[in-house]
């Protein structure tokens, strides 16, 4: 197993301010910075897109502990970087989530390319399955599909999780 | 015709839009926690310069609108997209506007997602990269 050297580790509550301050340590740290150009932007984008994703979909949980509570983290494994979110949620959200992130992972380039251009012009289709631009946008910069999977909290809550692995830049991107 | 002047922020850009002083940029990183709200205030904006420019003979010296931008998420590329049509729509009745989007040198993305933009807005984009630094 690939040894994870992180340059950005969170677990906690997350706002915009809170996000200003992670994106501002994560754009000092010197692991990040030493990655090419076009591969340390990919990664901010989806960083950002996961943390945003957490602000707006996160439920707040009365037992906060380290299980229950928001959590970000990219780092270094090998020739790629990892990238790794998850957040509580309600459990009727759950088949909502599954769907679009299946739709997502199942589309070729071509067609992962043809829905952001959908969506980016306003335009919804019958059968997007809700497809958030910010998951077609992960897997268009990672050029990888993206894990995910949900860890039941209690008997209304869900903890779900994301990893996305990026390619570095150099090398060509498979869907 | 009035101007819109907004500071840049650690999550949004800085917004110039000057037509006294011929001075059209948006520049910085875009990720608004209120996007609809930001970028609503500038498409508003271009609609009413849209129409100012309608009602004048011609345009001189040309307008250009300098797009800048280091980063911007998924929910403010649907905004900018939008800014480019208004501006496309404006060029299509003959009046001489453009864009430059800029990109820093080494950032393919960037450039890659300017040549995407230019052709969703049906509107030819000049590119302007800029040096490390």
């Amino acid at each position: 197993m690939l040894h994870l050297k992180k340059f950005l580790d969170y677990t906690g509550r997350i706002d915009y301010k809170i996000i200003d301050q992670l994106l501002l340590n994560l754009k000092n740290n010197r692991e990040y910075t030493n990655l090419d150009k076009t591969t340390a932007k990919r990664v901010y984008a989806i960083v950002v897109e996961c943390l945003e994703n957490i602000v707006k979909h996160s439920v707040t949980l009365p037992h906060a502990d380290s299980v229950t509570l928001p959590t970000i983290s990219a780092g270094k494994a090998g020739d790629k970087v990892i990238i790794k979110a998850g957040n509580p949620i309600s459990d009727n959200s759950r088949e909502k989530v599954e769907a679009a992130l299946n739709l997502v992972n199942e589309l070729d380039g071509a067609s992962l390319a043809s829905l952001y251009e959908d969506k980016m012009d306003g335009k919804s289709r019958p059968n997007d399955n809700g497809a958030r631009l910010g998951f077609i946008l992960m897997r268009l910069k990672s050029g990888n599909k993206i894990d995910f999977s949900f860890t039941n909290i209690d008997d209304s809550h869900l903890h779900f999780d994301m990893q996305i692995s990026v390619n570095k830049y150099h090398e060509k991107v498979n869907y | 015709m009035r101007k819109l002047i907004i500071d840049q922020t650690a999550s949004s850009p800085k917004v110039t839009l000057d037509p006294d002083n011929n001075t059209f940029e948006i520049s910085g990183e875009s990720r608004p926690p209120d996007v609809s709200g930001f970028y609503n205030e500038i498409l508003r904006w271009m609609d009413d310069y849209s129409e100012h420019l309608g009602s004048s003979a011609q345009i001189n010296p040309p307008v250009v609108f300098n797009l800048d931008f280091e980063y911007f998420n998924s929910s403010s590329a649907k905004y900018i997209l939008d800014f480019c049509k208004q501006v496309g729509t404006v060029r299509s009745k003959g009046k001489n506007v453009s864009i430059n989007w800029h990109y820093e040198e080494g950032d393919n993305d960037m450039l890659e997602v300017g040549k995407e933009m230019s052709r969703m807005a049906k509107l030819p984009f000049q590119y302007v990269r800029k040096g490390p630094g």
